[in-house]
């Protein structure tokens, strides 16, 4: 078929309407002329002549509306002017129009947000080369209380050598950080991570100059090269393109910086520097758990077959060292796929959320579908004008629906808008537990699911109505046209089924946000063991080439904390090499002299028991400053010398754990044994004091039990990085930029880093839950006031509708409590229906919140018990407005106005 | 039944009219009047379906329009067959062809 002249014909009836609508009016006139003339020349009147053209020619409108159906383009011009007829009526009633867009912009926007935070985390492909093929390998002591463990270092070189499903395996850790050395600038810190060489080609990045590591270098002493990422390129190096072979001084150490890694490379923290982690065969290490190690599948090896392989190599190792892996331990090896590692953690209260915004879209449909209803009085009228006009019913079903999509169309835009905001607001504030948060962002995806999600709602709310009303019942309906329209007994039941099904929805939005917020309580009213208000806390960590182990670093603290005591404001201050909730832990065991509880446990290779805690040294001034309760004995003073008697401070939790019916003063505990070691020396600490147990990983996990030690007595030079805690008098954010210059005025290579307010620092350590607090709130209050705006109308639209009925029944003396009732009555009805839906349904959804809940059940009575009440009580509330209306209409005025 | 004028499908209407506009240029009316005569009165042409198809054969290139004086002077719009009009006819008249021969034989053999 030839398409020029219809492209031709379609230019020409776009854009030359006019010209073309009076040529067919003209022919169709002409028409009629013809048919005029030959009649009367079979001898009729004018008159006749005319009327027999007409009968048989039908109505002129008629035939140039089937002409305009059959022009090219006319599906276009019948959009077009659906379209100006749509939003001519949405003109017409802002009000309406507003509402509707509103409701309907909120409901995309949070739910293109939250699809974007569920596309970004969960749906998106890791940035690696086959990353379905990665996954991390944990150890287990089950029995041991430690469902999953870092390897140790000969365990790594084992599992290298001996397992079958790898391609390649590498070890690295990242929660280390180093000072950066430079000669103008304030010296800064750094987040460092170590890997063996492995790792980057595991992962399948190309550095975008350089080299990454090679096999050479994570060997002890061949270890001082460095990859860097790109921000650090750009920032430090200034984007040198010559910067491999640069030295940089980390920790007053030289690294040769090696490679650059492309930019948006993120694994295990976004690491600013690399450098290689040197494993040494040391066998006595095989109980020191610090390594993360990754691997990538063979090609065609399973999941489930590496987890075999694993299980058989947990075995192997299990007979070669069995001092290590006893048969109660618990010991085993199993995988994780990367993927499943990231986002495990974050999953349940995304797919919840992504739930709660979909429930608050269907309920802004719902809502949107019972105005269209409501106003269906007045388009009743219209539409049957329209059909009597000659309107088939699949066209006014079309542009009623067109209607409802430029309603949705106009809420999605502004819904992008609200969209974009909300991903603004997620990514300032909850990046720290999003993995990739980077991620979320309004790309096509993310617009092809908010349109989507126009389109279907415009279809949802716009087709009940569409139905509804153009069922051809003109004669009904003309014959109403001059009284109110009643919309109908069917009308009506399809307005109580929306209402009702927003209240059950909006009651599942209610009890989940309800858990939350009861959940989020019991969690803030978690005694952490410390006081997080007017505390300032900032961290130092000293290298040991200019401060070497021994004397030169408690001096320099101690030093530091006079020197910030007798600042203005600060009332006390204190150090410790792990602030509770501040992301440090270090762990160790500790042996103890007299006790044989069974909570702790033994080691063929030492004749004591031990108890795995939290390990941990501090200042003088540290308790104070916390104010975490001294229990019983005395705290830490300048006395505790290095050379002083070995002294220790227990909490509560390891001192009834250990010795529950002696007094743990004067007990001895060690952690560190000198001398020959085929006869091991403990070193002894006393126990001087007993102190409150402390929250040290976060308000949810209670933790271990704790030891600390006086860092003029540590050991191992462990203490040389330490957060500093200082009481202040008043807002403690001032004091930071003060203590900073004293630090400076000490010393000015020497990096301060991590400056929060305590307060920061718990708020951030409950910020997943935080995080679906907030969302599952708003969303729950979005929906529950969507739901009492839903019961409103419908109360207020039956109030309308029934206001001639009511003036009748109180002219013939219906007092205004019983109009009320009645009103108020359906409202409750629906409210009832409406709630035992909900409950039923949230009965059985509830235990899809478990992960998100902290010591609330699921099926927690308060929540099952208020949040119903309240549901009724506002729906009462909401028919109470128009009931009251109700009753003040004038009978007189009502009866005279039919 | 053969006494009621019945009404034309959609594309057989097309064929008339192509035939009709195939001797001679023609208005509406003509067209109409034309296709009564040669079915005997068995098509009645309305001006509801008569406007739609010249309108989108007019758009498909089959035929052109344009404003003329009638015998008796009125103007009138003339529709007239264009050479991929000519080719559409001979084209749905051996499709005509072939289906009724096809048609028939069917009828005839259920008889």
């Amino acid at each position: 078929m030839n398409l020029f002249p219809k492209i031709q014909s379609l230019f020409r009836n776009l854009l030359r309407r006019e010209r073309v609508e009076s040529e067919l009016d003209l022919e169709v006139r002409s028409y009629a002329e013809l048919l005029e003339e030959e009649n009367m020349s079979k001898g009729m009147s004018p008159e006749e002549a005319r009327r027999a053209a007409r009968i048989e020619m039908g109505g002129p409108e008629q035939v140039k509306e089937q002409v305009r159906g059959t022009r090219a383009g006319a599906w276009i011009e019948t959009v077009w002017r659906d379209l100006r007829s749509g939003a001519r009526m949405l003109r017409k009633n802002p009000g309406f129009a507003t509402t509707a867009i509103l409701t309907l912009a909120l409901g995309i926007g949070a739910n293109t947000a939250v699809f974007s935070v569920v596309r970004a985390v969960l749906l998106s492909s890791l940035p690696y080369r086959q990353p379905e093929r990665l996954v991390n390998i944990w150890g287990q002591l089950t029995a041991e209380g430690i469902p999953k463990n870092s390897f140790s270092e000969p365990e790594f070189f084992d599992l290298a050598d001996a397992n079958h499903s790898f391609e390649l395996v590498a070890a690295y850790y990242s929660n280390s950080s180093a000072n950066l050395g430079s000669d103008e600038a304030e010296p800064q810190r750094v987040t460092r991570g170590l890997a063996t060489w492995a790792l980057f080609p595991l992962l399948g990045v190309q550095p975008i100059l350089g080299h990454t590591f090679s096999s050479g270098e994570d060997q002890p002493g061949h270890d001082h090269v460095a990859v860097i990422s790109y921000g650090l390129w750009r920032s430090f190096f200034a984007g040198d393109p010559n910067v491999v072979g640069r030295t940089m001084r980390m920790n007053n150490r030289p690294y040769t910086v090696t490679g650059v890694l492309p930019e948006g490379f993120d694994f295990a923290g976004n690491n600013q520097v690399w450098i290689p982690l040197a494993p040494e065969r040391n066998p006595n290490n095989r109980g020191n758990h610090s390594l993360n190690v990754i691997g990538r599948l063979k090609s065609g090896v399973t999941v489930a077959q590496a987890s075999a392989d694993m299980t058989r190599f947990a075995q192997q190792l299990a007979r070669e060292y069995p001092a290590y892996y006893g048969k109660s331990s618990g010991w085993g090896v199993f995988v994780v796929p990367l993927r499943e590692e990231l986002v495990s953690q974050i999953r349940p209260a995304l797919l919840i959320l992504m739930a709660a915004t979909g429930i608050v879209l269907l309920i802004a449909c719902a809502n949107i579908a019972n105005l269209l209803l409501a106003r269906g009085s007045a388009r009743e009228k219209e539409m049957a004008v329209r059909a009597s006009l000659g309107a088939g019913q699949g066209r006014l079903i079309r542009q009623l629906l067109t209607e409802s999509l430029l309603l949705s169309l106009t809420g999605c835009a502004v819904g992008l808008a609200f969209g974009e905001a909300g991903m603004m607001a997620i990514r300032r504030l909850h990046a720290e537990i999003l993995p990739r948060v980077g991620k979320v962002e309004l790309d096509s995806t993310v617009l092809w699911f908010a349109l989507a999600a126009a389109v279907f709602t415009g279809l949802l709310f716009g087709l009940a109505p569409a139905i509804h009303f153009c069922r051809p019942r003109l004669h009904e309906a003309m014959k109403q046209a001059g009284r109110e329209g009643s919309g109908g007994r069917r009308g009506q039941r399809i307005r109580n089924l929306l209402v009702v099904s927003e209240i059950a929805f909006s009651l599942l939005l209610v009890v989940g946000a309800g858990l939350t917020i009861r959940s989020f309580y019991r969690l803030l009213r978690v005694d952490p063991g410390f006081r997080t208000d007017r505390i300032l806390t900032l961290r130092m960590t000293l290298p040991s080439v200019t401060y070497p182990t021994g004397p030169a670093v408690p001096q320099f603290f101690h030093q530091l904390l006079s020197r910030i005591r007798t600042m203005p404001g600060v009332e006390s201050a204190g150090a410790i090499s792990q602030l509770p909730m501040g992301g440090i832990r270090s762990s160790g065991s500790v042996f103890v002299e007299n006790s044989s509880e069974p909570v702790l446990q033994r080691t063929p290779l030492l004749p004591y028991a031990y108890i795995e805690t939290d390990q941990i040294f501090a200042t003088p001034g540290y308790f104070e400053t916390m104010k975490t309760p001294l229990v019983s004995g005395r705290s830490f003073t300048d006395r505790d010398t290095a050379t002083a008697l070995r002294v220790v401070l227990v909490d509560t939790k390891f001192a009834a754990s250990v010795w529950p019916a002696r007094n743990p003063l004067q007990q001895r505990v060690c952690i560190n044994f000198t001398g020959d070691p085929k006869a091991p020396q403990p070193q002894w600490a006393t126990v001087v004091g007993v102190v409150g147990h402390v929250h040290n990983e976060s308000l949810e996990v209670e933790g271990r039990g704790q030891a600390y030690f006086p860092q003029t007595q540590d050991p191992f030079g462990d203490s040389r990085g330490m957060f500093v805690a200082i009481r202040t008098a008043y807002d403690p954010a001032t004091l930071a930029n003060s203590v900073r210059a004293q630090v400076l005025s000490m010393d000015r290579s020497e990096p301060v880093y991590a400056v929060h307010t305590m307060d920061e620092v718990v708020a951030a350590s409950v910020e997943q839950p935080r995080l679906s607090l907030d969302l599952l709130g708003l969303f729950a209050g979005l929906a529950f006031a969507l739901a009492a705006i839903g019961v409103y109308g419908v109360i207020a639209f039956t109030v309308s509708q029934r206001k001639h009925e009511l003036g009748i029944r109180m002219a013939l003396g219906a007092q205004a409590g019983a109009i009320r009732r009645m009103m108020i009555g359906q409202g409750a009805r629906l409210a009832a229906a409406g709630v035992a839906v909900g409950l039923a349904g949230a009965w059985y959804l509830a235990r899809y919140m478990a992960p998100l809940l902290y010591g609330v059940e699921t099926r927690d009575p308060v929540t099952f018990l208020v949040v119903p009440v309240l549901l009724i009580a506002v729906t009462l509330v909401a028919s109470w407005i128009p009931a009251a209306r109700a009753t003040r209409i004038n009978p007189i005025e009502t009866l005279r106005h039919q | 039944m053969t006494d009621q004028p019945t009404e034309l499908l959609q594309g057989t209407l097309d064929m008339l009219i192509l035939n009709t506009l195939a001797l001679a240029p023609l208005h509406g009316v003509g067209i109409a009047r034309r296709i009564e005569q040669v079915t005997r009165g068995t098509f009645l042409v309305k001006a509801g379906s008569l406007f739609p198809a010249l309108h989108r054969m007019e758009e498909a290139g089959w035929v052109s329009s344009a404003w003329s004086e009638t015998d008796t002077g009125r103007r009138a719009r003339f529709y007239r067959l264009s050479p991929a009009g000519r080719r559409q006819l001979e084209k749905e008249t051996a499709r005509w062809g072939r289906a009724s021969l096809a048609v028939n034989r069917a009828l005839g053999a259920e008889s």
